[in-house]
């Protein structure tokens, strides 16, 4: 085939472009029409549902620091102990009534998590919980209808605060229980799209592009309106003369670049997160900034004052399972120490004189007796010297030799 | 320069002495007995580069000799200048013949620079969260970084056992076990060449370690250019072929959050099976070389890298035989009865040398890869999640099933599948098999593997649609 020229080029690329916009107009035609008909079933269900809104003023601090300001706002200036906020207020509201709720915050920095949280007359004691993700604008709106706990009638609802404020009031404006129709559900689309995430543990793993329980994937609809331009250009072939094979590639083309724009939007977001956490700082200093600084910090101190040149065995116990986040964390900060780490209480056939017991955090089971410098656990008992008590944990050095 | 205490010569032997020794080796196996370009050159360099240099860490160690990074970056340079030297005098670089650029209309030349700034851009990005963020990702912490931290401190490849063996051992031997319970089976291959950049920042925290994630990321871009200018593609549809692999949101997110040996194995197994391909289309036993030693390099990254190279030795077998197509057809026939027959019967041998080998009704056991019990798990709509509404592939699934479809309506099938499409549809099948007959289901169903096994075939699905799909394409327009 010959080379195809700038003419036909241009000639193939005007075509495609015209059938992209009809067929996004076409797409959102289609989606306007089947919302309109969703939001004409809800609203045979009986008399007309209003929004529920809640101003940030009527929530109430149950953990950290914060007021009510007199312009309707609630001002959270601070969190406890261990990074947490909860503000909430008791309603009661039929969840299948409000499938969206539009969150207004300003102020979120950074490495904060912020989850609305929930209980039911279903289960009292149940809190349930979605991670809010924000794209920074004035408000936001989130699907409820999708989430497993969102059933029967609420009786309680609020948010959940976790991070590091850095020295900032998290303002919170407002909370409005949303009732269906088309328009939410567009808004909360366009939320959805535009929220920014964090990096997760699992990102490597996969990648949503929205919140888990979104609406509408921005791939499928991306996918659709590729399709049906595709479709559209073979059936119009004959009037793009030798340009078709151009127009063919444009409409394989933009719809896959407009995704790729999307993700870059969705990278840019978590890369300005990182340059806030870690920019200008040494490895060190990054490490300190992260979300586990308590534990690395802990490992440090441990690797500069009390542990010996790696060497040792180290015996790791913590209350979890094997291949937990904490105990394999603690485990990679303790390098190049040489860590055995699967056990929630000490292996005692497998120990020897002068191999190390690091406890991280609270084991109800294990107790330490200070005046016999002993470990005991159930019927187990353990001649130990307690080496270091922290915080985040204990370490003790066997005085026993293991019996052959 | 200093860079933490590292200075910047150190830093920048480390990255670009393997890869002048990997083109090196490249330019001498290939370069004037085989057509390419330089970007094949270039990209496949860089694996093969990086593979010599943790075989020769290796090889370091078998010695008993001490691990200097200078004493190893000069045997390393001397590699590099004595290849060098042999590829000048053995013979003129036989450049490929392809149409030239002249040709090019502007709006092409246009387009060209348009998608080069996209990956710029992109891979700009991805580098400042490199080189921001500490080391993130799960695997990488738990698995791979903790080897090699313990080989910086004590100089040496110290072994790693399973934790029984550790319990049993005494004190004062000095051996460690991983935070999960089989790293101590994964191949040291992508630990060593972290090893190898520890040496040379003398650090084993720094962000500056996982360079070589951005390196292998942009090599598999160079040398998906280079396949698919070789196989006739213009400048423009190589440089969108390089465009679409790299701005693969996955593929990404493990050059931005590094530390994984999956987009190791992309990147081996993709370059032996281009390799391969250019094998089979011009008969230059060369690229035939080059793609078996990438497939070995496959089985020293991952376990699953066994079967990926297992896949690529499996087609080079078929594809060297001479295997007419109903010859073939009866093959694969027999193959299928031959496991039918296994299957039903069962098989319980021992190899010497590998170990128990077990088919089973309800399960199979295969040496260095373990126990899998055989029951079919309804993964589908996981499956289809992740391919098809995730954001993991931007639309590469879907394009890949227009081509596949066109291939079908249009009587592809009448002919044998090329030598890219045989090892992806094996890949695929392996895959599948996986998550729907094994208990490793369960990492279909919460996402935390399936996605970094398709990886690896993603270099082979771009390739397979920029190969064909002009083609396809024209054909559908005249019909």
């Amino acid at each position: 085939m010959p080379p195809i020229s700038t003419r036909e080029f241009v000639r193939g690329m005007v075509f495609a472009i015209a059938l992209l916009i009809l067929s996004l107009a076409m797409l959102i035609s289609f989606a306007w029409i089947y919302f309109a008909y969703l939001d004409r079933d809800f609203s045979h269900q009986g008399d007309p549902i209003s929004s529920f809104k809640i101003a940030g003023s009527e929530l109430l601090l149950r953990v950290g620091q914060g007021s009510s300001s007199e312009s309707g706002q609630f001002e959270l200036g601070g969190l406890s102990m261990n990074d947490q906020a909860i503000i909430t207020r008791r309603v009661s509201l039929e969840a299948s009534n409000y499938p969206f709720v539009r969150v207004s915050l300003s102020g979120v920095p950074a490495g904060v998590d912020v989850y609305l949280l929930w209980r039911t007359s279903q289960a009292p004691f149940d809190i349930q919980r979605l991670r809010l993700q924000f794209s920074g604008g004035q408000s936001d709106h989130f699907y409820l209808a999708k989430q497993q706990g969102w059933r029967g009638r609420v009786t309680e609802v609020g948010l959940d605060v976790y991070g590091d404020l850095r020295g900032r009031n998290l303002v919170i404006n407002q909370l409005a229980f949303l009732p269906a129709s088309w328009a939410e559900a567009f808004r909360t689309i366009w939320s959805q799209w535009n929220g920014q995430d964090t990096w997760t543990q699992g990102s490597a793993h996969f990648l949503r592009g929205t919140p888990s329980a979104s609406i509408l994937s921005p791939t499928v609809a991306v996918a659709a309106w590729l399709g049906l331009s595709f479709l559209l250009v073979y059936w119009g072939r004959r009037f793009a003369g030798r340009g078709v094979f151009v127009a063919m590639c444009t409409v394989l083309a933009v719809p896959w670049i407009a995704l790729d724009f999307y993700w870059q939007h969705k990278l840019d977001g978590k890369v300005a997160e990182s340059k806030v956490l870690f920019s200008g700082r040494s490895q060190a200093e990054k490490r300190e900034a992260d979300t586990d600084a308590d534990l690395y910090l802990y490992a440090r101190y441990l690797k500069d004052t009390v542990l010996p040149e790696p060497g040792a065995r180290i015996f790791l116990l913590h209350d979890t399972e094997p291949q937990t986040y904490t105990r394999l964390r603690a485990q990679y900060y303790l390098l190049p120490h040489n860590t055995y780490n699967y056990d929630r209480l000490p292996n005692k056939p497998s120990l020897e004189r002068d191999d190390y017991l690091l406890v991280i955090g609270e084991i109800p089971a294990l107790e330490y007796d200070n005046a016999s410098r002993t470990l005991r656990w159930g019927d187990e008992k353990l001649k130990v010297r307690l080496l270091d008590s922290h915080a985040e944990g204990d370490l003790y050095r066997v005085m026993r030799r293991r019996a052959k | 320069m200093i860079i933490d205490g590292a200075s910047i010569t150190a830093f920048s032997s480390a990255i670009f002495l393997p890869w002048m020794m990997g083109i090196a080796v490249v330019v001498f196996l290939l370069g004037h007995r085989a057509a390419t370009n330089l970007f094949i050159v270039t990209g496949q360099g860089y694996l093969v580069g990086v593979f010599l240099t943790t075989l020769i860490i290796q090889l370091w160690h078998m010695c008993g000799l001490p691990f200097n990074f200078w004493i190893i970056a000069l045997a390393m340079f001397i590699v590099v200048v004595t290849v060098g030297v042999l590829a000048l005098f053995t013979g003129r670089f036989h450049y490929a013949e392809l149409p030239s650029m002249r040709s090019t209309a502007v709006w092409q030349m246009l387009a060209v620079v348009f998608f080069l700034c996209l990956i710029g851009f992109r891979y700009s990005t991805l580098t400042q969260e490199l080189l921001l963020r500490p080391l993130y990702a799960w695997d990488a912490w738990m698995n791979w970084a903790p080897k090699a931290s313990v080989w910086f401190f004590h100089g040496e490849l110290i072994p790693f056992v399973s934790k029984e063996t550790w319990l049993a051992a005494s004190s004062d031997e000095i051996i460690y076990t991983a935070g999960a319970s089989q790293a101590f089976r994964y191949p040291d291959t992508v630990p060593i060449l972290q090893l190898w950049m520890m040496m040379a920042l003398n650090t084993d925290d720094s962000t500056l370690i996982y360079l070589p994630w951005l390196c292998v990321a942009v090599a598999m871009g160079l040398a998906m250019y280079g396949h698919v200018r070789l196989a006739g593609g213009s400048v423009l549809a190589s440089t969108v072929a390089s465009y679409v692999l790299m701005s693969l949101p996955l593929f990404g997110v493990h050059v931005g959050l590094p530390g994984y040996a999956d987009l190791w194995l992309t990147a081996a197994f993709g370059c032996s099976v281009l390799a391969l391909h250019e094998w089979y289309q011009t008969r230059q036993w060369p690229y035939a070389v080059l793609s078996l030693a990438l497939a070995l390099m496959c089985t020293q990254l991952k376990i699953p890298g066994l079967i990926m190279g297992g896949i690529v030795l499996l087609v080079f077998l078929v594809a060297a035989s001479g295997i007419k197509q109903v010859v073939g057809f009866l093959l694969v026939a027999l193959v299928a009865v031959a496991v039918a027959i296994t299957v039903l019967a069962g098989v319980d041998v021992v190899v010497p040398g590998l170990g128990r080998v077990v088919i089973a009704r309800d399960f199979i056991q295969l040496p260095y890869i373990g126990r899998y019990d055989l029951m079919f798990h309804p993964v589908q709509s996981s499956i289809i999640e992740t391919l098809f509404i995730m954001i993991n592939w931007n639309l590469l699934w879907y394009v890949f099933l227009l081509f596949a479809f066109l291939g079908i309506v249009q009587g592809a099938m009448k002919s044998p599948p090329s030598i890219v499409l045989a090892a992806l549809l094996l890949g695929i099948l392996f895959i599948f098999f996986v998550y729907f007959f094994t208990n490793r289901y369960e990492f279909a169903l919460d996402f935390t593997q399936v996605n970094r096994a398709l990886i690896y075939l993603t270099p082979l699905m771009v390739f397979y649609v920029f190969s064909i799909g002009r083609q396809r394409l024209e054909l559908l327009a005249r019909t």
